[in-house]
């Protein structure tokens, strides 16, 4: 192996590196994502470019919307007057959670004994209340956690349709939720449950996963609880907040201790929350549980989740994205901090029952709202789901590798189902909020003036850059030519959370299923725009990326072309230990999307009032002293195929039981090899406590074979080089560039049962860089004798080993003998409070060589369900 | 057991489509095209092989023995198991049926799905493996003959669904998955009556 200094040193040439680079190319096998990849339509921008407007995904309306009793009773049609099943009457039913109380509540007060609506009644009680945005001080417009508002009720099927793709005349076989791709874009309420009927029209069998949602195993889209084909499932999604324990003071929070403005507002909350529990306590309710504010999600978004079969699915369309809205955030839209129509923004017509069907339902798209009439309907606030893909020039075709060992790359990026769209905006402040959708392409998303970006396109940033006058930012923060020409934003929020405070960037890095919440300031960028004028600026991607395995450009100084030094820019540090490295940007910027802005500046008292100083979303980081389990997971190739901790996934075993209630710091390593792996986990948000690199694993030269262990030294904690506000934020997917370690801390909280968490590149995951958690709860919960028999000893039960056996890997804790603890026999994957893929089948079955049948008298499934 | 139906009408592209339709000979000596003889509406497996490998590919063949013996009832002959090998030079088709001896596919048997091993000119059979996703992405690697690794593709080129795993898997889990992505039924797939 060759070091990247004596490259440099001795010049390329002499090295006889050139065989190597030829390799590199592009052309060689090894390097094409896709059969079909044609790496000069990256680049090259074509004629049809930004003539088709943005496609905004329709918001659907609910099939019902009503009580837990009105939508349980007898002949209750939830899913509209076509189908008669009731509620969990389906193929694969509905979460446990929906009529039963499990053990491990009893933590929080509940009583596992009630069901139905009593049960329903003792969860709505016994999860907190929250205040409204409305009016915060005033305690009788206070919101239940759980179900307070009505419960909504979707049926959205799975069809495969076709629709022509980027400017193709033949129209590409797609797969779409409810016929449309992306899917419908859902409105959720924090506080509001829902339960959707996803029926399965499909040649394949699926699993939906709400992205960044806090739910039940059953509805989470765990990798084998699919819904099958021509079956339905019901996913039910509470949408509760998670709790935390009531502490007498607050602990540390996400925003710095000079943050006034987070210290005042959280100070006021407190207020109120304690308003609320007294209030709780006078009804004869003990308080010892508070709702975990910091916790309402704002951007998520739902795709496939099937094994072996999301990368497929998802490249054939099955994504759309979701909004949740939480009173911290509405309380921002109604006094008109965030972007919005104020308190229009915060309306929701189905909860105040005031509108008939015709006012709202769209008469051209039945089953949608009329756009402007949609619940929390936003002009302002624009959600843009990024997904590249191949298309067949001859077929109009999405072409698709299952093999694409690397990850799936597309060539044509679509922003919500379009190639090159245009946006016309007012001239205000707007709220974007970027998804990464791709398989594995990772952006680097910037905003260009329409000088800056023809300029950039026709020489190139490096040459053009010089004579562009940059608006006054001191030269300190301006890191690369591409900044000067770089229109500012700020930025309010990552991945399904908004942060504590807006951070003002002029780039932002999106890897696989990341989310970019960004507010423009237009009137700031255009303010000498008149009545009539319009003024025109590109999103551009800038990140150099010809394969799956991640972003990459041969570098002018003969270093390794497949490593770029970190998801983000750094600044040498004093003591030399961080180099001064910027992430490799392409010379000429490739567009995503046009927007045109038109007309005079709105006057300043009518526009979003959101500065870099505004409080958003604080909340509690997780101190050391919290951390009870440290885990290790290193994330490699080996075997032919994607790895993590040397195993592949295997859905029937369970890797990680965490304790409920506990709090765990998980060690993230990159195994190696220039592969940069986004790391998503379920159920939880987490926080990043440590980002660690190894540059001397870097400078290590050899393109024919990148290292592919991980280094085992040389680690230096570049969490400084992040944005604070990114650090300190919540993350549901977190980026591994090459030869780093992430260290992160995570609460589980309120559901057992399995989840996964993943690499992001779908291709990884489909070859198995998977893994079970399976958060348990303590033993003590589960059985009251033994817990005050342990609290009469005077026993901490602060063990995270409640389940030793479960805990390494291999136990195999889902494939159960029969009868161990009950008289019934276990069946496949169901540890209590757990669903499994197959209904009913025997666990002693299960080694056979075939899925055993099912028993004609099985009374689980319901034969009237929907075929 | 009725079949479902994946005839399509106008275009279509699949992922079999890009598979290379190289001459190749298969254990009996007969030529067979790859794309036209082989996919042709039946369920596959598809795994690279060599005769001589005293690594991972005995234990993958003995693998594939027992998927063979397990699936054949489920799926009579609507499957099909290639076995690619990636050393032509010295695997004759006289030495692939010698081999195959040893997983009882050296002769036809009316109760077992078709397995063919084959066998070609070099250049075909790295077009083909190359096609087919069997290569590593280390040119090192992949140019190391016992590095190779232990994969097996399979897929219903009717339905247009592939998926790759390592042959290393427990054999319920392979089971299960071949089952779930190649079945033509509903009951094929997921072992219970649709």
């Amino acid at each position: 192996m060759l070091n990247r200094r004596d490259v440099l040193k001795a010049g390329v040439g002499s090295l006889g590196l050139t065989g190597a680079a030829a390799a590199e190319d592009g052309t060689g096998p090894f390097d094409q994502p896709t059969a079909k990849f044609d790496v000069k339509k990256t680049t090259l921008v074509p004629n049809w470019a930004f003539r088709k407007l943005l496609p905004i995904p329709p918001v659907p309306r609910p099939t019902a919307v009503g009580t837990y009793e009105e939508l349980t009773r007898q002949g209750a049609m939830p899913f509209g007057a076509t189908d008669p099943v009731p509620i969990g009457g389906c193929f694969h039913g509905v979460a446990r959670e929906w009529g039963e109380t499990p053990e491990h509540w009893r933590a929080y007060g509940l009583d596992p004994v009630l069901s139905g609506v009593d049960s329903w009644n003792d969860k709505k009680r016994c999860f907190g209340k929250f205040y409204s945005h409305e009016n915060p001080a005033d305690r009788s417009k206070d919101i239940a956690n759980w179900g307070h508002f009505p419960i909504k009720c979707y049926k959205v099927p799975m069809v495969e349709l076709e629709k022509c793709l980027a400017n193709h005349d033949l129209p590409a076989r797609l797969y779409g939720y409810a016929g449309i791709v992306p899917g419908p874009m859902h409105a959720f309420r924090l506080g509001q449950p829902v339960v959707i009927r996803y029926e399965n029209h499909l040649e394949t069998e699926v699993s939906i996963h709400l992205h960044g949602g806090h739910s039940p195993s059953h509805s989470d889209g765990f990798p084998t609880f699919y819904v099958l084909q021509g079956k339905a499932r019901d996913y039910f999604y509470p949408n509760i907040i998670p709790l935390k324990k009531v502490t007498s003071e607050p602990r540390g929070t996400s925003a710095p201790v000079t943050d006034a403005a987070a210290q005042e507002f959280l100070k006021q909350e407190q207020q109120w929350f304690r308003e609320i529990a007294q209030e709780a306590t006078r009804q004869g309710h003990a308080v010892t549980h508070q709702v975990d504010m910091g916790e309402a999600q704002s951007s998520v978004w739902y795709h496939d989740h099937a094994t072996d079969a999301t990368g497929y699915n998802v490249a054939k369309g099955l994504a759309g994205v979701a909004r949740y809205f939480g009173e911290r955030e509405l309380r921002l839209i109604h006094d008109g901090v965030l972007p919005g129509l104020r308190e229009k923004s915060c309306f929701d017509p189905d909860l105040h029952q005031l509108v008939e069907r015709e006012e709202v339902e769209d008469p051209d798209n039945p089953g949608y709202y009329k756009p402007g009439k949609e619940p929390y309907h936003n002009p302002y606030d624009i959600y843009m789901v990024l997904q590249d893909r191949v298309i067949d020039p001859a077929t109009g075709q999405v072409s698709y590798n299952s093999d694409a060992h690397n990850g799936y790359l597309g060539d044509i990026v679509l922003v919500n189902g379009e190639a090159y769209p245009f946006l016309n905006v007012e001239n205000r402040k707007y709220r974007f909020r970027f998804l990464d959708g791709s398989n594995s392409r990772i952006y680097r998303l910037r905003l260009l003036s329409e000088e800056n970006y023809l300029r950039a396109q026709r020489f190139g940033v490096g040459t053009a850059a010089a004579g562009v006058v940059g608006d006054g930012e001191s030269a300190a923060s301006v890191l690369s030519d591409y900044d000067l020409i770089s229109e500012p934003f700020l930025r309010i929020g990552k991945d399904s959370w908004l942060w504590s405070k807006p951070l003002p960037r002029r780039s932002v890095t999106i890897a696989m299923a990341n989310r970019a919440d960004l507010i423009v300031d237009f009137p700031a960028l255009a303010s000498d725009l008149g009545a009539g004028e319009e003024r025109v600026f590109y999103v551009v991607n800038t990140m150099p990326q010809t394969d799956g395995r991640g972003p990459k450009q041969p570098l002018a100084d003969g270093g390794d072309p497949r490593v770029l030094p970190l998801p983000f820019d750094t600044v040498a540090s004093p003591d030399g230990a961080i180099p001064a490295t910027s992430v490799a940007e392409l010379p000429r910027p490739m567009p995503l999307m046009k927007i045109i802005v038109r007309g005079r500046p709105v006057p300043k008292e009518q526009d979003a009032s959101i500065n870099v100083d505004t409080c958003l979303n604080p909340h509690d980081a997780i101190l050391d002293d919290e951390v009870q389990v440290v885990r290790e997971f290193v994330f490699q190739r080996g075997r032919g195929a994607w790895m993590i901790n040397s195993r592949f996934y295997d859905p029937t075993i369970s890797n990680v039981n965490p304790t409920l209630g506990t709090v765990e710091e998980w060690v993230l390593k990159n195994g190696g090899g220039g592969w940069w792996h986004p790391i998503h986990i379920h159920l939880e948000s987490h926080q990043l406590v440590r980002y660690e690199k190894s540059f001397d694993a870097d400078a290590i030269v050899d393109a024919a074979d990148p290292p592919a262990q991980l280094p085992v030294g040389g680690f230096v904690d570049v969490t400084g080089e992040i944005p604070g506000e990114e650090v300190r934020g919540l993350h549901d997917t977190q980026i591994l560039g090459p030869n780093t370690v992430a260290r992160i801390r995570m609460r589980f909280r309120t559901w057992n049962g399995p989840f996964v968490f993943h690499c992001h590149n779908v291709e990884h995951e489909d070859m198995r860089m998977m893994f079970n958690f399976e958060p348990v709860p303590r033993r003590e919960i589960l059985n009251r004798a033994t817990e005050e028999l342990e609290r009469s000893r005077g026993e901490d039960r602060r063990d995270a080993n409640g389940y030793p056996d479960a805990r390494t890997h291999g136990d195999d804790v889902t494939l159960q003998p029969s009868g161990t603890d009950s008289d019934e026999p276990r069946k496949i994957g169901e540890l209590p409070w757990e669903m499994h893929p197959v209904p009913r089948t025997p666990a002693a079955e299960a080694p056979g060589p075939f899925i055993p049948k099912r028993s004609a008298g099985d009374t689980d499934v319901k034969e009237g369900a929907k075929q | 057991m009725t079949e479902s139906t994946f005839a399509r009408k106008g275009s279509r592209l699949l992922i079999s489509d890009r598979f290379a339709n190289v001459p190749l000979i298969n254990h009996f000596g007969q030529a067979v095209r790859f794309r036209d003889d082989l996919v042709n509406g039946r369920a596959m497996i598809i795994n690279t092989m060599y005769t001589n490998c005293d690594g991972t590919c005995p234990g993958t063949s003995a693998r594939l023995q027992q998927l063979r013996d397990d699936l054949s009832p489920l799926f009579g002959r609507k499957l099909v198991i290639v076995s690619i090998s990636i050393d032509p030079a010295e695997d004759s088709p006289r030495v692939l049926r010698e081999y195959a001896a040893g997983f009882d596919a050296d002769m036809p048997r009316a109760d077992r799905c078709e397995w063919h091993f084959l066998t070609g000119a070099v250049a075909a059979i790295e077009e083909l493996r190359r096609s087919l996703g069997f290569y590593d992405l280390d040119p090192k690697v992949d140019a190391d003959r016992t590095r190779h690794a232990a994969m097996l593709q399979f897929g219903n080129p009717n339905a247009d669904r592939w998926a790759a795993l390592p042959s290393a898997l427990r054999k319920p889990l392979l089971l299960e998955a071949i089952r779930r992505v190649c079945g033509f039924t509903f009951e094929q797939r997921y072992g219970i009556p649709g």
